[in-house]
């Protein structure tokens, strides 16, 4: 009788030791063997007074001394710890931890020269749970298997980097100046489609937060709808092949960007995307049904773009700054200004010739125009050239056959 | 604006000190382009000093394409701009004739690069030689009977040369100039977000109101060839977390802080910058490496020069490090020798010898997010470029040798013993070769066809890495591509062929990349109606790309289970777009994109993705003083193993309504929606977007000092989101309405 329940008590025990064991999803993935990789885990479920303590790269594993449970890494192999910089994990759900596992390259290059030497290839992320109420430690691993980033891999952002044509970290533009050309170059790991969007905030906005940076699929599900968005100034969707490299243009949209003088923020906002690599089954660990799809996680919040519009500017979009002229205008050119002339081009106008005039009637300068063309901005050697001079001008256009086009009252 | 003082030749050594000085203690500078050390654009014409005829095309060559934010160029003959007329193509510009003829008689043909800040430097000048009319016309009366030519371009008078270099470069006849532009603007601002949904994302302030201020101040002086720009700029705010170093320093952040500067001092060849520089043209080595630092570039006689760079390691901005190499553990320093063989002919053939040394911290730039290092390296590098005096063959190679380490990371190792990495010394090399194997062929309607073959490798050994250059180490790939033009068609045909694991360790996977691309594009439009372009035709441009990936075994001992973890991936993409200008004042652009993800290995087969997008956007100007523009969007992505479709749709419009009844006014408003979801309603989303902004602009003064002008603006913003997961289930509504207000002062 004794046995007998002592046997129950002790079946009793396991179940609710195996009940209460912390798992991991996935369990397993395919790793870059050259560069970063950041992997989006599901850990659960997480027993009542268990924390998550450090997490741990290693080439092998030993078990964990008793009462510990499962199994920690052989302390003569650690590759590295989870940096502090990169640790994104948080409670999430219903008993579940997301961690985001971003293995930094220093990681790999210790594996990849264990693996010259003769080792295992694959190593293993351990994190580590410790209980607040005297539970033993629970040690959950992940196998990270070291191939060339591509197909199989999560799909992931590695590396992203805002650039501008000047190359310069801030703008200072005018009013009414466009941005100059804007990428998002994009590192990656396996393949999938960039989906997202760009904003931009305003000023007089309360600027975002880390968290409002992160993209999407590097926050738990429950999450992801509650970070705090901003006007949407463009959308893309790419596909991305397994090549490890892509630059994201920024198109600036139709109408007027920046109306408001002050502080912008350009904000590239990535949206989870659906890759079997990335996915997280809620269910494998006991903390809910269905699927999280984690395509293109990251774990650092994406950078921003700060540019700030303010004083006059050549095509001022409120005032009119600039020396913009009507035909036959007399000009007195202002050094301080650029010089625009603009017109409307008779409908059957096949090209057009601007001609500018000194006072003594001389063609200072010309241009040939094709439609619809109806402005030019004088060079800026012009402007200096013929600073307080008086100029006129006049705009010529052709028909097709070559003919000069007569308008009324000309 | 700016103030221009011209002293001709009466600039006392005092003054002349004294403008030296202040130009100096007015730094740090910045320039609105990046300096670099990169090769010159340069053009060359094969018709020079020949005589052609007034409706002749012509081609000007360039050595290397034009660079994303280079500027653009801009071509004259005589005092007129026929840029206009100048179709730029990969390697060269062309001449499209018009109803008007060139002039005739000797004209001087003058090619200059118009910098993003509207800095106009004369590239090259050419002799044109047209053709007489009396000569043309005899040969061609039979085309043209009645004699009835248009008129031609204005004749050019000896006087009427345009300018030969930029503005500055006109004080080498008149004497010191100097150029001092300052600007300020400050913006009171203020929030009142009236609606937050859940009430645990009500906004820590609210309200608020913020003074933030911007500044620049650019000096500018030359003389006697020399070339002294100057400029800084500033940014600040009252509250905190604006601060531009918030990210890095927190609450010790100053309020008000240093953006970026330039010095930059030039003439002729040689060159020094400070402030922010782009340094470096070795492809594995340091290549075009922004940051803070210092670099120089001395011409040692007519062919050879020497660069020299010292740098901060990441891009910062701030009054601290001024200068960028105060951080020795966070620094680039680098120096390259370069020898141009033909001297009358930049790049004809250049060899240049760099050498880079340095390290980093974990740290990343300002618009940078990275899993990031500490690293340490150095190396040597070469790289020869060249081509024959025709442009026709074109080629580059480099060589690069890099020893590589990561240094202790606290935060890596957090007080345990890390297993040791050994330092790793790798190599890397290039090449890339063209060949135009037809050029100019002109067998329809004058245009041209151009063929080009390119073939490039590239091998990357294991660990080689270069802490001034992005790389992908244990690579090799071999690439060849055709390109072709004919008038307004253009063809590229490329296939790729790569594999990693370079050392065939057992235990890693091997994959291997087959990679075949097509790009075609036809501006149908103008294709056959040059002179006048069919509205109702498109622009019309296809990609097709298919990428097949496969892993070469299955690793052994490298903890691979299965098969299934081993990739053999097909994926095809392909893409259309279209662009119509039907009018002056309408487009329309139309993008499709189809992509199928194919997985072959076992135990895969079924996890396969379709997903295609498509994008229809119309923008009008209906009247001069509004804008209109519309969106529409459709998404879907098929997953074939779960199976499951979802579909996302957006519809925006945008309006911008500079109103005639009150000067300086502008309105503009957006509304945009977007709706997502699968079709088998597990999840759901629907997001709303709502701005109407009016800003109001209005001047104090016109004058130099005296002149001021200011800015009104109000917004109202409203902004719905809501997510739905029926499986988690999750659903979370966002909701925000908010008022901002602002006034602007804008001085000088």
């Amino acid at each position: 009788m004794k046995k007998t329940v002592f046997a129950m008590l002790l079946v009793l025990t396991a179940t609710s030791f195996a009940a209460a064991q912390i798992r991991v999803n996935p369990t397993g993935v395919n790793v870059n063997s050259q560069n970063p990789t950041t992997v989006f885990l599901t850990f659960g479920p997480i027993p009542a007074g268990y924390v998550p303590a450090e997490a741990i790269w290693c080439g092998e594993l030993i078990p964990a001394p008793p009462p510990a449970i499962g199994n920690q890494c052989r302390p003569d192999t650690i590759f590295g710890s989870l940096p502090a910089r990169l640790n994104l994990s948080q409670a999430s759900g219903n008993g579940g931890f997301t961690d985001i596992m971003g293995i930094p390259a220093s990681v790999v290059r210790r594996a990849y020269q264990a693996a010259v030497d003769g080792a295992d290839s694959g190593f293993f992320y351990v994190r580590r749970f410790v209980s607040t109420a005297g539970q033993p430690d629970q040690f959950v691993a992940v196998t990270c298997r070291m191939t060339g980033g591509g197909a199989r891999v999560p799909f992931a952002l590695t590396d992203v980097q805002i650039k501008t044509a000047s190359k310069e970290p801030i703008l200072f533009l005018k009013t009414g100046e466009s941005l100059p050309e804007i990428v998002a170059e994009i590192r990656y790991n396996g393949t999938g489609r960039l989906k997202g969007r760009w904003e931009l905030v305003k000023p007089g906005e309360a600027p975002p937060a880390d968290r409002d940076l992160l993209t999407e699929a590097t926050l738990p599900l429950e999450l992801r709808g509650t970070q705090k968005r901003y006007s949407e100034v463009g959308r893309f969707n790419h596909f991305l092949p397994p090549i490890g490299k892509f630059t994201l243009k920024f198109e600036e949209p139709a109408g007027r960007l920046a109306i408001a003088q002050g502080q912008y923020i350009l904000l590239l906002r990535i949206e989870a995307t659906d890759d079997k690599e990335s996915d997280s089954n809620l269910g494998a660990v006991g903390v809910g049904s269905g699927i999280v799809h984690s395509g293109a996680v990251a774990s650092f919040p994406m950078p921003v773009l700060k540019f700030f519009v303010g004083g006059e500017g050549p095509t001022a979009a409120v005032s009119s700054t600039e020396t913009s002229l009507s035909p036959n205008q007399e000009i007195t050119v202002d050094p301080g200004r650029p010089l625009v002339f603009s017109w409307s081009a008779p409908a059957n106008a096949a090209v057009s010739r601007l001609e500018v005039f000194d006072e003594a009637g001389a063609i200072t300068l010309s241009a040939i125009l094709l439609p619809p063309i109806s402005s030019y901005r004088a060079p800026a050697w012009f402007v200096s050239k013929y600073q307080r001079k008086k100029l006129s001008w006049r705009i010529v256009s052709f028909d097709e056959t070559g003919a000069e086009i007569i308008r009324p009252g000309q | 604006m700016y103030w221009n003082l011209t002293n001709k030749n009466s600039c006392g050594k005092l003054l002349c000190a004294g403008l030296f000085v202040l130009a100096a203690l007015s730094a740090p500078w910045r320039g609105n382009s990046a300096h670099s050390i990169d090769e010159e654009i340069a053009v060359s014409f094969d018709l020079e000093g020949q005589e052609i005829a007034s409706d002749q095309r012509i081609e000007l060559r360039l050595n290397r394409d034009l660079r994303n934010g280079e500027g653009r160029l801009a071509v004259f003959v005589g005092v007129t701009d026929l840029t206009s007329l100048f179709r730029l193509e990969p390697r060269s510009l062309n001449y499209q004739p018009t109803i008007l003829p060139l002039p005739a008689g000797a004209n001087t043909l003058t090619v200059y690069l118009v910098r993003p800040d509207d800095d106009w430097k004369r590239l090259v000048s050419f002799q044109l030689n047209v053709k007489a009319p009396q000569a043309e016309n005899a040969a061609k009366e039979n085309a043209d009977p009645d004699g009835d030519r248009p008129a031609a371009l204005p004749e050019v008078r000896p006087n009427a040369e345009p300018e030969n270099e930029t503005a500055t470069t006109e004080s080498k006849r008149e004497g010191l100039k100097m150029e001092f532009t300052p600007s300020l603007s400050l913006n009171v601002k203020s929030q009142n977000q009236i609606l937050t949904f859940p009430r645990e994302s009500v906004p820590e302030r609210n309200p608020f109101t913020d003074l933030a201020g911007q500044g620049s101040v650019n000096v500018k002086v030359t003389n006697r060839g020399w070339s002294f720009v100057n400029q800084f700029d500033l940014a600040g705010s009252s509250f905190r977390q604006e601060a531009l170093r918030f990210g890095e320093l927190g609450e010790r952040a100053p309020r008000i802080d240093l953006s970026s500067y330039l010095v930059s001092i030039e003439k002729g060849r040689f060159k020094f910058n400070m402030g922010h520089v782009s340094f470096g043209t070795n492809r594995h080595l340091i290549s075009g490496f922004s940051s803070r630092g210092v670099n120089v570039t001395i011409p040692i006689g007519k062919g050879n020069e020497v660069s020299l760079a010292a740098m901060n390691g990441t891009a910062i901005v701030g009054f601290d490090n001024l200068i960028g190499v105060s951080r020795k553990k966070h620094s680039v320093l680098s120096a390259t020798f370069a020898r141009e063989f033909i001297k009358e002919r930049p790049n004809g053939l250049r060899v240049e010898f760099s050498v880079t040394r340095g390290s980093l911290l974990p740290l990343t730039s300002l618009n940078q997010g990275a899993v990031n290092d500490a690293e340490k390296s150095s190396g040597f590098g070469f790289r020869v470029v060249g081509s024959t005096k025709d442009q026709r063959l074109r080629f580059e190679a480099g060589f690069t040798r890099s020893r590589f380490t990561n240094p202790a990371d606290l935060q890596l190792s957090e007080g345990q013993t890390l297993t040791e990495i050994r330092p790793a010394t790798r190599n890397a090399r290039y090449a890339e070769i063209s060949f135009d194997f037809i050029q100019g062929l002109k067998f329809w309607k004058e245009k041209k066809l151009k063929l080009t073959g390119t073939f490039r490798h590239e091998e990357i050994q294991p660990l080689f890495r270069s802490i001034a250059a992005s790389t992908q180490a244990d690579r090799r790939q071999n690439q060849f591509e055709v390109t072709a033009s004919f008038g307004e068609i253009n063809f590229t045909y490329g296939n790729l062929r790569d594999n990693d694991n370079l050392n065939d360790i057992p235990t890693i996977l091997k994959t291997l990349n087959r990679r075949h691309n097509v790009v075609i594009s036809i501006g149908l439009n103008s294709f056959f109606t040059p002179a006048k372009p069919k509205k109702w035709l498109p622009q019309l441009s296809y990609t097709y790309d298919h990428t097949h990936q496969f892993g070469a075994f299955l690793p052994a001992n490298g903890d691979f289970a299965d098969p299934s973890q081993v990739p053999d991936q097909d994926s095809f993409n392909q893409s259309v777009n279209a662009v119509w200008q039907l009018t002056k004042r309408v487009g329309i652009t139309y993008a499709y994109n189809r992509t199928f993800q194919d997985n072959k290995q076992p135990g895969r087969d079924l996890a396969d993705l379709a997903s295609s997008v498509n994008g229809v956007s119309v923008t009008t100007k209906p009247f001069d003083s509004l804008e209109l523009a519309f969106e529409f969007g459709r998404e879907e992505l098929k997953n074939f193993e779960q199976p499951r479709v979802d579909r996302t749709f957006k519809a925006g419009t945008k309006a911008v309504w500079q109103t005639p009844f009150l000067k300086n006014s502008v309105f503009s408003g957006s509304l945009a929606t977007t709706l997502g979801g699968d079709t088998g309603n597990l999840n759901g989303s629907r997001n709303i977007d709502f701005d109407l902004e009016w800003a109001y602009q209005f001047s104090l003064g016109t004058k130099k000092l005296k002149k001021m002008s200011a800015q009104f603006f109000i917004r109202y913003s409203n902004r719905y989101a809501n997510t739905i997961d029926r499986q988690v289930p999750v659903n979370g509504f966002n909701k925000t309405q908010a008022f901002n207000l602002g006034l602007t002062f804008s001085f000088f």
